[in-house]
């Protein structure tokens, strides 16, 4: 008669660890200061899923996501950039899944296809959305007015804040 | 509110504005200030911090589930010290715990001194006084008087710096002073310091654990509806903060004019614009729940299938499922729980195993979280499948008789009688006297000697018996929280005793002591055995699980003493751990139904409360003893035939 096993999820925690690893690998080439925040970002994540911590993976996962942005700073790169923050936010998204799948369901239940369903959904809406903005990037600024962007990407930030 | 109403303005302005320079670009020609375009990057990025802060405080609203697992938790008996002192001070008013307490121990101590020792109250009070009653400095000390040994200073210094209280350390010396006099066998070393902590922990664990369960179960059901929603749609948090990426990337983006970071902020808007679209589709959904074996005997493994099915006409992504599984029962094999998402009009189904225990156990209702895609809102539902599992063990004789007292019917049975007569055991010769009948003259004698006699066989009657089994709340005892507990023990003993009795040619009743009213009154014969079966399997006063306590029990108890025919032995099984069923015993004693207790033991000795309590327990064994009632201590490790064989043994030499 054990308790329930409540750790998280493993298919989850295993793609989130992976998002993770990713964004560390592909923001940490390009800048030393984006190399030290993402490898602590990384360890927390990692440690936040083994032990099922949420702030651990949330605040692992913000560290992964700041590495990415420095990397910007930095470097002229833009796909690195891209792909860094949306590994970063996937990280986090799939990873606190897990631990609250897990916490709910305990690890012994049948629950991939919820996992699955929410992974899709969410990498989904990551390539869409960094397709789009990469594709803005591509055949926007050689023509178009910056400032046609820099209103669009205001407006969409006080849209999003006051539309809750 | 303002704040808001205002950034939907500006917003829908820059959109307007953004649109405009895209389709002219001549028209908003005008070249952003380098300082205009840096306030707005700033401006952004604090609005990023206070959102880092807002989520900071915030935390995840989700759905606590039940532990459906393991069976019911039962305590072991002494839940704390100060109640079970209570008897040792009558009704003295004392308002300080620490005196209570104190003043509880010495009197316990005084109590059994006396009790075990030989020694009139006055020795045994001037001894705890003086503190030669016991090695233990710490327990002399702590009740005893000004003459009384105090620990040297050397043992003092250190102890200080413990953990534990002085108090605290002084009343648990003197209960395991007080236990050791009173014959209590004392726990291993070990398990001193491993146990109680570990007990503890169980104990917060499975109350917050069944609490759960009683909420869930008396929650919201009116009549008959096939499901109640128990949690109305909420944020679960899930996706708090997101707009974090977005504010950051274009704050930064807008102030170092990289075209990178940027677009990270287009990633971040996509994320917040995908956690707000979440819609939770007022989905129905239905389940189905199917068992191996309905009646299944005691220790079989019951397979339980149950399938969830999609009703409406949407797309559910994200589906968790609890099954009721009965509170008495423990689950042994899979999960009684799955994660799953349903198409439109889909269905899946999963298996788990729980094995089979004497009862009738009722699943209770399904708790269902539905969650949307984005996982960004749930609901928390309900469900109702009516499925009932009935185990009857069958009734087993053991080999040992079932000691009885010497009284008896009118009926020719096993109780061996004092009187001479018709019987089989030889009881005494006697000179002939006309009438005898011819085949009882010993023809031996009349052979060798020439004289007449007769020989007499000792006279047996059959005893009429009702076995009572303590079943009121109080009696819920295990020393482990997830064991069988000792209700569960005492009914299964109840119906060997009952097989054993009946097969000796004994009239055998059944009844409970308990708030629900349980009689079955003695007989004989297959169908009447046949019905104290199903009544020890199924009757509500035997459920696996305690029942709330109402206040029926004293006329529960009166009506019990009423129906007993004069003459009748009662068999009662009690834990005896608490002064109730002690009482009950010598009252009907008393009242000239004798009486044969045989008390379960559910004692633990993780806990200072605990040890007390064995010491309690045994005080009220010797105490009934006394008063002539014979009482047959069941430890809790053996089994009821081991315990009648040893106890027979001791009483036929």
């Amino acid at each position: 008669m054990n308790r329930v096993d409540r750790e998280p999820a493993q298919l989850s925690s295993l793609i989130s660890g992976s998002a993770a690893v990713v964004a560390f690998g592909v923001s940490a080439f390009y800048s030393w200061p984006a190399l030290v925040v993402g490898a602590i970002g990384l360890v927390l994540v990692v440690v936040g899923l083994v032990r099922g911590l949420y702030n651990a993976v949330t605040v692992g996962a913000f560290g992964l996501f700041v590495a990415g942005i420095l990397t910007g700073v930095q470097t002229t790169a833009v796909s690195p950039v891209l792909i860094s923050v949306t590994a970063a936010v996937l990280a986090w998204d799939i990873g606190t899944n897990a631990i609250s799948i897990g916490s709910q369901l305990g690890r012994e239940a049948d629950t991939r296809r919820i996992e699955v369903v929410h992974v899709v959904a969410s990498i989904g809406v990551g390539v869409v959305t960094s397709s789009v903005g990469y594709g803005l990037y591509v055949t926007g600024t050689s023509d178009q007015p910056i400032t046609a962007l820099f209103f669009l990407l205001i407006a969409a930030v006080l849209l999003l804040e006051s539309l809750r | 509110m303002n704040y808001r109403r205002l950034a939907l303005a500006i917003g829908i302005v820059a959109l307007g504005l953004s649109l405009l320079a895209i389709v002219f670009p001549g028209v908003v020609a005008f070249s952003l200030d380098r300082i205009v375009v840096s306030g707005v990057g700033g401006l952004v990025l604090l609005q990023a911090v206070r959102v880092i802060q807002a989520r900071r405080h915030e935390d995840r609203d989700e759905a606590v589930t039940p532990d459906p697992e393991l069976p019911s938790a039962t305590p072991p008996p002494g839940e704390d010290l100060e109640s079970e002192l209570e008897r040792f001070l009558d009704a003295r008013q004392i308002y300080y715990r620490q005196t209570r307490l104190r003043e509880g121990l010495r009197e316990a101590a005084v109590t059994v001194l006396s009790q075990y020792d030989s020694q009139s109250t006055t020795e045994a009070e001037e001894a705890v006084e003086t503190g030669t009653w016991t090695d233990d400095m710490y327990a002399a000390a702590f009740i005893g008087g000004e003459q009384a040994p105090t620990p040297p200073l050397r043992v003092r210094v250190p102890n200080a710096l413990r953990r534990e209280s002085p108090f605290k350390r002084g009343a648990r010396h003197t209960v395991d002073a007080i236990a050791a006099a009173a014959g209590v066998p004392s726990p291993s070393n070990k398990d001193t310091s491993q146990k109680p902590q570990r007990q503890e922990d169980l104990q917060a664990e499975s109350d917050t654990g069944t609490s759960q369960r009683r909420t869930d179960d008396s929650n919201g059901f009116d009549g008959k509806a096939k499901d109640a929603l128990t949690r109305a749609t909420h944020s679960t948090g899930h996706w708090t903060g997101v707009s974090v990426v977005a504010l950051v990337g274009i704050g930064a983006g807008i102030l170092v004019e990289q075209p990178g970071v940027l677009l990270a902020g287009v990633v971040g808007i996509g994320y917040a614009a995908y956690a707000r679209s979440s819609a939770l589709p007022p989905g129905s959904v239905s389940i189905s729940r199917t068992l191996s074996d309905d009646r299944p005997e005691p220790g079989d493994e019951v397979e339980v299938t149950v399938t969830i099915t999609n009703d409406s006409d949407q797309l559910l992504a994200d589906l968790r499922l609890i099954d009721g599984v009965p509170e008495s029962l423990a689950v042994t094999d899979n999960s009684p729980r799955i994660g799953t998402a349903l198409r439109a009009g889909e269905s899946t189904s999963y298996t788990y195993s729980i094995t089979a225990r004497r009862g009738v156990h009722t699943f209770g209702p399904t708790t269902l979280i539905t969650r949307d895609l984005t996982s960004a809102r749930e609901q928390e539902r309900l469900l109702r499948a009516e499925t009932t599992l009935t185990c009857i063990p069958p009734l087993r004789a053991i080999e040992e008789p079932v000691p009885l007292r010497a009284q008896a019917t009118q009926e020719v049975g096993r109780v061996e009688t004092a009187t001479s007569g018709d019987g089989i055991e030889f009881y005494a010769t006697r000179e002939y006297r006309p009438g005898d009948p011819m085949s009882r003259i010993d023809w031996n004698r009349r052979a060798r000697t020439g004289e007449l006699t007769t020989v007499e066989f000792r006279k047996e009657r059959a005893a009429s018996v009702v076995i009572v089994v303590d079943t009121r709340e109080e009696a819920y005892l295990s020393p482990e929280p997830h064991d069988h507990h000792a209700v569960d023990r005492a009914v299964d003993a109840a119906g060997q005793l009952f097989v054993t009795l009946a097969d000796a040619g004994d009239r055998v009743g059944v009844a409970a002591l308990s708030e629900e009213s349980c009689w079955l009154a003695p007989g004989s014969g297959v169908d009447h055995r046949d019905t104290a079966r199903k009544l020890l399997a199924t009757h509500p006063a035997f459920s696996p699980v305690p029942t709330q306590t109402r206040s029926v029990l004293v006329r529960n108890r009166n009506r019990l003493r009423k129906r007993l025919s004069a003459g009748t032995q009662v068999i009662f099984l009690t834990p005896l751990c608490d002064d109730y069923g002690s009482e009950f015993a010598r009252r009907l004693d008393e009242h000239g139904y004798p009486v044969t207790v045989i008390s379960l033991d559910p004692t633990a000795s993780g806990t200072t409360a605990q040890r007390f309590s064995q010491v309690a327990r045994r005080l009220r064994l010797s105490n009934l003893r006394g008063t002539g009632i014979p009482v047959i201590d069941w430890s809790w490790d053996d089994s009821v035939a081991a315990t009648l064989a040893r106890f027979n043994e001791r009483w036929s030499r």
